[in-house]
């Protein structure tokens, strides 16, 4: 008898009492969670031929075949955007479809006033030689008219941008498409005018979206752009302990995780 | 169709324009319509706000309302200590050895298919088959606790402590089908009293593969050496539910939530207790939370995140600005928005759409929750008579408000139900009639973007319905009473009080923030000594949008809203753990942080907004290192 014929002879005494719940003990689902779990893993790691890790991140240049999903298209605006190299490309196939990203909204006029982009470097430098391999950095500039290619060339140059380290201009109206987008309303434009703003970062192939706020410790914020590259899990099947980790006053440390 | 172009050029040629041409724009500032690349005043607003939701452009489908049957949460079941593998380690919790657990439970977190309701897409088409049951291949891809969501409800007791191991086997980043969500769960039991390192801070999450182990102490705080049955601090209605740092929405949307139900010697649990201290509440099968959810679906049952999950439907491509004058499929009147919040088209009650549920003529105690992410709610009861006599509105019985007892029942015609919070009522069907049927709407009309709610009240057929209650049978016996009296406030003693601190909560650059600034987990907003009292006001500087704001570990009573104190007759008068912080204004509340040491956070639990980092992290310091 499978399953759901078991259930549906349990069926009317549910119905005839108005509600419904789920049978069987906590243990029991438990054990099948875990036991589809570790099949589901299988199956994962037996289509993929290989592990979560080897997952490709595509870099640019974007690969030309294939098919677009149409249905996928609208997640970010597809406007002409165009790097300091002049390279130019539509926002959402060139720089984020397939590809883990974190970026920003900057302008070279308010630097002075709210470094961001000197923020985002650190947070580059953390990042190290994953930069341009596993995660690309946009800078996307909010005052186009001023921060041309040629101009944005010599800020990259200023900040030491490595290569996976791209600035965006394009027309005014794409810059506060996409600002409009990220922040629905009220993204300042001005110089001087910004207290606080936010990196994004996300994995464009999954679609799974995270900000950390400008100015917390780069170290900190390189880590949650780890947070959306595919990890490994452990090979032995063994569950690992998180934490907590004991308790100590004087641990400075922002949690209470095993490290 | 565009491919994707490749193209060496300069700034000039970049620089298409953007069509912005719209009635009424020679009213409106160039810069404005060039900023935002659409004309405001089609809404009067100052700021463009005339764009359409998802949930008006592509709605989920139809079902007709009160046709599934409620979805009821079994309750968990502890296991052996032994069989926990790695062992338990007591050294890893702070007051082990004082508060020894009692009960020990496992969960396993994984992925699975969920059935919202038993007609497709939802479901397989047999009728009422619903949740886990019927066809595997059929449901919302969802997350949940031991293969259920809401997770299996607990029932603890004071004195009983808790030890609680969640495994993560949820699928890695990328590999699952539930994309928005985060698999790295951190699960925070919602006002309990409880270490920092139990608690669930948004810092604490686990990947796949890994397990972390809660302590749940179970006493009222402030007694940690013992209490009576009428010590004021006791909790009843709690709730667990993600708290991952940046995730919480996606996350608590994906599933992760559940109850998490206190009983002590006079809240009992049982409505037959021949103790004279017993309040003899609807127990049992009479006693039944309910969790409300808002969730979109696209046009095949699976949930939406209306956030940076594609559109659900393709759209004809049409001129949106673009290179060269390509074709695409973005719109310029957006229907995705990113930091205000996230509104569902269906709501759900223990994730079931709509449902309905039979019940006996005689006392039922519900046990309400909203559990976000961003809806508000003023519930209100319609009652149907089987007769065909004129429909009315009838009162609720609310017993408890964030959890706790209030001091008497108070009867109230509607339920303020903002994210994050609870009452607990007690409805007495023995008043109505065989067939009648008791429905649950929702007055309160939010902002289609979320962010709070739009200020008016909705009636007629605008109203939004919850849930059904259908009378059936004869009148039955019923043991159970509604207390005349319940639980006495804690005292406030101001000569307790070391400090004051304001909170104030603003719209900055787009973002949300608090005092100013933004969450860093590495900075620490407040240093409060424990075993101290403080006073703390939030303010809200928005004329727009609400905030839910939520402190965790101990609850609080409010001295003044807007001013005013608290009448007793209003569910504000009792212990709170979330601040309803509407458009401009100013709470006031008393609280003590006494017990353990270590960090904890206050956030906006409209979640979207936590997620955009409107958060403070507090610790609680040793006496004198206080800030």
């Amino acid at each position: 008898m499978t399953n759901r014929r078991q259930f549906l002879t349990g069926l009317p005494v549910a119905a005839a009492v108005g509600f419904t719940t789920t049978a069987g003990s906590s243990a029991e689902r438990a054990a099948a969670e875990k036991a589809a779990a570790q099949k589901a893993a299988e199956l994962r790691a037996l289509a993929a031929g290989r592990g979560p890790n080897d997952a490709a991140v595509l870099c640019n240049p974007v690969d030309s075949g294939g098919v677009i999903d149409i249905s996928q298209r609208d997640a970010f605006p597809n406007v002409m955007m165009v790097n300091q190299d002049g390279l130019g490309m539509s926002f959402y196939e060139g720089f984020i479809e397939n590809k883990i990203v974190m970026m920003h909204f900057m302008s070279i006029r308010d630097e002075e006033h709210f470094p961001i982009t000197r923020f985002v470097g650190d947070v580059v430098a953390e990042l190290g030689d994953k930069v341009g391999r596993d995660v690309q950095v946009y800078s996307i500039t909010r005052d186009p008219l001023h921060d041309t290619p040629e101009r944005l060339a010599e800020f990259a140059k200023d900040m030491g941008a490595r290569d996976g380290w791209q600035f965006l201009t394009g027309s005014k109206g794409h810059c506060s498409d996409l600002a409009f987008r990220m922040y629905r309303m009220g993204h300042s434009t001005q110089p001087g005018k910004r207290k606080v703003d936010v990196v994004f970062y996300g994995n464009g192939s999954v679609g799974l979206w995270g900000a950390f706020p400008y100015g917390i410790q780069p170290d900190d914020a390189a880590s949650r752009v780890s947070w959306v590259m595919p990890q490994p899990m452990a090979a032995d099947g063994k569950m690992r302990r998180a934490g907590p980790r004991v308790f100590n006053m004087k641990d400075t440390q922002n949690h209470n995780r095993e490290v | 169709m565009k491919r994707r172009d490749a193209l060496k050029l300069g700034l000039g040629t970049a620089g298409a324009t953007v069509a912005a041409t719209q009635a009424g724009a020679q009213f409106v500032d160039q810069d404005i319509i060039d900023q935002w690349s659409t004309d405001p005043t089609q809404s009067g607003l100052v700021f463009p706000d005339n764009f359409e939701p998802s949930i008006v452009a592509s709605p989920s489908p139809y079902v007709e309302p009160f046709t599934a049957p409620l979805n009821i949460m079994p309750i968990a079941q502890p296991i052996d200590e032994d069989s926990l593998d790695p062992p338990v380690e007591p050294a890893r919790h702070q007051r082990f050895d004082d508060f020894p657990p009692e009960n020990y439970y496992e969960e396993v977190i994984s992925e699975f298919r969920w059935k919202y309701h038993w007609q497709p897409p939802y479901g397989d088409g047999t009728e009422n088959v619903i949740g886990r049951d019927g066809d595997p291949n059929v449901g919302s891809w969802h997350w949940g606790f031991n293969g259920i969501t809401p997770g299996e409800t607990y029932h603890s007791k004071y004195g009983e402590a808790v030890f609680l191991r969640r495994n993560n086997l949820l699928p890695p980043v990328g590999s699952g089908n539930a994309s928005f969500p985060l698999p790295s769960p951190t699960i925070h039991l919602h006002n309990a009293h409880t270490a920092s390192e139990s608690d669930g801070i948004p810092q604490d999450f686990f990947n796949p593969g890994e397990f972390w182990d809660h302590h749940y102490a179970n006493f009222p705080a402030g007694s940690p050496n013992g209490w009576g049955p009428n010590n004021r601090e006791i909790m009843n209605t709690l709730w667990y539910h993600d708290h991952r740092l940046d995730f919480t929405a996606t996350n608590v949307y994906a599933g992760l939530s559940g109850f998490y139900l206190l009983f002590d010697e006079r809240d009992s649990g049982d409505e037959n207790d021949p103790n004279p201290r017993a309040f003899n509440m609807p127990s049992g099968d009479y006693d039944i939370p309910l969790m409300i959810h808002d969730v979109m679906f696209d046009a095949n049952g699976q949930v939406v995140w209306d956030f940076f999950t594609p559109s659900p439907t393709p759209k004809d491509p049409n001129d949106v600005g673009n290179f060269q004058g390509a074709l695409d499929t973005f719109e310029p009147v957006r229907r995705q928005y990113t930091t205000q919040g996230m509104i569902g088209d269906k709501v759900t009650v223990n994730r079931t759409i709509q449902p309905f549920l039979d019940v006996k003529r005689r006392k039922y105690r519900f046990r309400f929750l909203n559990g976000g992410p961003s809806r508000l709610y003023s519930l209100i009861l319609k009652v149907i008579p089987a007769d065909g006599s004129d429909p009315y509105f009838d009162d609720f019985y609310v017993m408890s408000t964030d959890g706790n007892l209030l001091p008497k029942p108070l009867v109230k015609p509607s339920l303020e139900l903002w994210v994050a919070q609870r009452h607990d009522v007690i409805i007495d069907f023995s008043k109505y009639n065989d067939g009648d049927k008791i429905q649950v709407l929702n007055q309160l009309e939010s902002r289609p973007d979320g962010a709070g709610p739009t200020g008016y009240t909705l009636s007629g057929d605008d109203l939004i319905e919850v849930m059904e209650f259908r009378a059936k049978g004869g009148l039955v016996a019923d043991p159970s009473k509604i207390p005349a009296k319940m639980r006495k406030l804690p005292k406030i003693r101001m000569s307790e009080v070391r400090r004051k601190r304001l909170f104030v909560f603003d719209y900055d650059n787009g973002l949300w923030t608090v005092n100013g600034r933004l969450m860093d987990p590495n900075r620490v907003d407040a240093k409060i000594e424990q075993g101290s009292a403080e006073i703390w006001t939030f303010r809200n500087e928005g004329a727009n949008w609400a905030h839910p704001v939520h402190t965790h570990f101990e609850e609080f009573r409010i001295l003044e809203v807007n001013g005013r104190p608290i009448a007793e007759d209003d569910v504000l008068h009792a212990r709170k753990d979330v601040v309803s912080l509407g458009p401009k204004d100013e709470v006031t509340f008393f609280g003590r942080w006494r017990d353990f040491f270590g960090k904890h956070v206050m956030h906006c639990h409209n979640v979207v907004h936590e997620d955009h980092a409107m958060m403070i992290r507090w610790d609680i310091v040793e006496p004198g290192q206080g800030d």
